[in-house]
């Protein structure tokens, strides 16, 4: 497995605007220095209370917010190569009508591409060459995949990118739009991304639908005819329409009945094994994370506190945080009731967060380093692979040496 | 033992008359609630929970109608049946014999008005009487401590808040209500209310309860909203308690605190509660017997052990199954919840169900006691109840 994702430091601030210039007068910490790398084909899990920014983390990676610092690393699919498919079908309908190659798309092509991906003489061989071969050679030198740092990528060039990152929202209902028909809504990222057009957007539309499970019949219907589990098929299917490679599920259960969350979480595991797909799935809902996660973030007031193979952290949370937010979870079994609540107090605002760690006010081991100093995200297992790691920020479990 | 029931709901038929058609939401349900117990009412969206709840006040609004049934209360008073009583008398049960907690806390209260405000507003209705004589008997003590001016004043508010108990829109009473010193006779009771305000936040696990009956709601956390409305439904102490979905809006965290709040107070206040939810995980927490519904039928009813245990309607058997478990593949149930505009005959369950008999689409089952407290309505147990009898 190789990473798909890769967040460093990753910060989000939201300005509060007072006083009579609506000048900033306090930030709203919503994602404050968070790091961490999703593979490719799994599925990620956040989970947290409200406000603890988990949302936020997502909109920021899929860059619907500008971050404010950090890095995002998103190792997508060449777009460069996209462009030279274009000039190909531009070749090939210049030739069919007779036209001769012109020199100057071989000059532009070789400017851009050339200078990077050939040597000088490479590139001085190939100006008298005809553009079809040219094209060819250009699609061998350019490599398949390339790393992209979405927070610095020009707003043309992300857009390009933003076919293979897509969404699925949390309420169906107020995510599409009640005076469009199905088809139009699940066509519409084709078309803003012009990436097909005339029949093919209608085969590809009704190809998505089949996918999530609905047919050619729901095509000409409005979204109120449809019961909330269907909509959110609905939009899962506006996501795979252009076959992204990262799709962020935002609470995409929340909205609808047991019966039917575990309709689409099946949905959601047949897409990912079809589709080859990556998930970063946000919850609060701590029992379906943990049935389709294979690594969970727990989150506290924009930050990671806790960072685990999912059989291990559900197992052993060593965060207390993140030990009391497991043991809050009601189980369906009656023999197992708890005599107390496992944590007091709330979550206070993220607007004045509490000084170093910022657990310390309800942490049951709070010490006095706790109050000064802010715990670093370290793994306690100390193994090789960062990947399979156990991540935690807690001077009460990370004590330092001796 | 056998508890004595306080709340009886027999076969209520609740229908709502939409531009769509009529939706039958409830479909001649049944329910016993027992004295000084925790019972859940779960189901999925839409299968008539809210609405049973609703109907246990009289609160159902047009479009809605009970179209027949009862709904016995058995107070003090003896029997009374909540569907058919004058609208002054129902008055005086709601908020102190029934009260309720609704699903968001945030839109239970009104904005502009602190918490104390809302709070006093149910004392004033409910317990005027009660707090009057507290402000008296606080009256007596005062005259009694003081001397002069002071004294002659607390003996002027005395003679004023006797009046009001005697005759309170008397003359008297209009007319020193206007007058700067005299009028002060009010605030007496006033004070008192909100000595009893903060002691009720107080056992609500309200930090700091003085500074927050001055808050308005939007100063409020969630979970903090959420015990204030719990405290407007305990003012009176109320024999009976709806809640209905009250945690569903809150983080886990504090649903747990919330849900442990809930089952401390019904001990120590003896109140029976009926608690509204979709998650069979906080049944599990709180309750003490659980009713399941689906589709305006309530097809269960009994302990949560041997709920949990061994459910027996399939209805009751898939949902517990398709609650996500680590290492257990969740079992969806097939298909979608019917449209009550035009519900499945027979059993309404029928066309979803794995056991589905030739008579189920044809003869709606009965609810019947398969085993001692555990009632079920499904014909896989009347046919078995039926063959036990044969054989006898």
């Amino acid at each position: 497995m190789d990473t798909l994702i890769e967040v460093e430091n990753l910060k989000k601030y939201f300005p509060i605007l007072g006083g009579v210039l609506r000048k900033k007068i306090a930030e709203v910490k919503a994602v404050d220095g968070v790091s961490f790398k999703i593979e490719r084909g799994e599925t990620f899990g956040v989970v947290g209370e409200s406000g603890c920014g988990k949302t936020t983390l997502g909109k920021t990676i899929l860059r619907l917010l500008k971050p404010n610092g950090g890095k995002i690393f998103f190792n997508a699919p060449n777009d460069e190569l996209l462009e030279i498919t274009k000039a190909e079908e531009d070749i090939k309908s210049l030739n069919q009508k007779r036209s001769a190659a012109s020199p100057a798309r071989v000059t532009r092509l070789l400017k851009r591409y050339g200078m990077k991906y050939l040597s000088k003489e490479e590139a001085d061989k190939l100006k008298g060459v005809p553009d079809a071969q040219l094209t060819t050679y250009l699609r061998e030198k350019i490599p398949d995949y390339k790393k992209y740092d979405l927070t610095r990528l020009p707003s043309a060039r992300l857009r390009r990118i933003r076919r293979h990152l897509q969404i699925v929202y949390q309420d169906p209902t107020t995510s599409l739009d009640p005076r469009m028909l199905i088809r139009n809504i699940v066509a519409e990222p084709l078309i803003a991304q012009g990436l097909a057009g005339g029949r093919k957007v209608h085969e590809m539309t009704l190809e998505a639908l089949q996918q999530v499970g609905l047919s050619e019949k729901h095509l000409f219907r409005y979204p109120h005819e449809f019961s909330g589990g269907q909509r959110q098929r609905i939009a899962v299917a506006r996501a795979i329409i252009t076959h992204p490679k990262f799709i962020m599920l935002d609470e995409p259960t929340s909205a609808v009945d047991v019966s039917v969350r575990a309709q689409l979480l099946d949905l959601f595991q047949t897409l990912q094994r079809n589709l080859d797909l990556t998930y970063m799935f946000v919850s609060h809902d701590l029992s379906v994370v943990e049935v389709v996660s294979r690594r969970v973030a727990v989150m506290y007031l924009g930050k990671i506190v806790e960072l685990s193979q999912t059989e291990e952290l559900y197992k052993e949370p060593l965060h207390p945080y993140a030990h009391a937010l497991f043991a809050s979870i009601p189980i369906p079994d009656p023999t197992r009731r708890r005599e107390r609540p496992p944590i007091s107090g709330e979550v206070p605002s993220p607007v004045n967060p509490p000084s170093g760690c910022r657990f310390h006010p309800r942490c049951p081991l709070a010490m006095e380093i706790c109050r000064r100093e802010e715990p670093p995200l370290l793994d306690v297992k100390g193994g090789r692979d960062p990947r399979s790691g156990h991540f935690v920020a807690c001077f009460a479990v990370n004590r330092p040496s001796g | 033992m056998k508890q004595e029931n306080l709340v009886e709901i027999r076969d209520l038929y609740l229908n709502f008359y939409t531009y769509d058609g009529v939706v039958q939401a409830l479909d001649g349900i049944s329910l016993d609630i027992k004295r000084g117990e925790i019972i859940g009412l779960v189901g999925e969206t839409g299968c008539g929970k809210s609405v049973t709840s609703l109907s246990t006040l009289a609160m159902v609004i047009s479009p809605g109608n009970i179209e027949g049934g009862r709904v016995e209360l058995n107070s003090e008073k003896g029997k009374v049946d909540i569907l058919n009583i004058k609208q002054s008398e129902l008055l005086k049960i709601r908020g102190r014999e029934i009260s309720m907690i609704f699903q968001e806390p945030r839109a239970a209260l009104n904005p502009v008005y602190t918490v104390g405000d809302q709070i006093a507003e149910v004392f004033y209705h409910h317990r005027m009487e009660e707090l009057i004589k507290a402000a008296i008997s606080e009256l007596e003590n005062e005259v009694k401590r003081t001397k002069g001016y002071k004294q002659s004043v607390a003996r002027r508010h005395l003679a004023l808040l006797n009046q009001v108990l005697k005759n309170p829109r008397s003359l008297k009473l209009r007319f020193s209500s206007k007058l700067p010193i005299l009028r002060g006779y009010r605030n007496r009771v006033k004070r008192v209310t909100r000595r009893e305000t903060v002691e009720l936040l107080r056992l609500l696990r309200i930090p700091d309860p003085e500074r927050v009956v001055d808050m308005y709601p939007h100063e409020l956390s969630g979970g903090m909203a959420q015990r204030v409305v719990i405290a407007m439904a305990l003012t009176c102490n109320p024999t009976m308690l709806i809640a209905d979905e009250p945690t569903t809006s809150l983080d886990v965290t504090v649903q747990m605190q919330i849900l442990h709040l809930i089952r401390e107070l019904k001990n120590k206040l003896g109140s029976s509660i009926l608690y509204v939810t979709h998650d069979l995980g906080v049944v599990a927490e709180t309750c003490e017997r659980v009713a399941v519904m689906y589709a305006g039928n309530i097809v269960e009813v009994a302990e949560v052990m041997p709920f949990f245990k061994k459910p027996m309607h399939p209805y009751a058997q898939a949902l517990l199954q398709s609650i996500p478990r680590p290492g257990q593949k969740f079992v969806s149930i097939p298909g979608t919840v019917p449209s009550l505009i035009s519900p499945p005959t027979g059993c309404r369950f029928h066309d979803r169900c794995r056991y589905a008999l030739e008579m189920c689409p044809q003869v709606k089952p009965p609810l019947i006691e398969a085993e001692e407290g555990h009632f079920v309505a499904c014909h896989l147990y009347t046919l078995k109840e039926q063959y036990k009898s044969l054989e006898s």
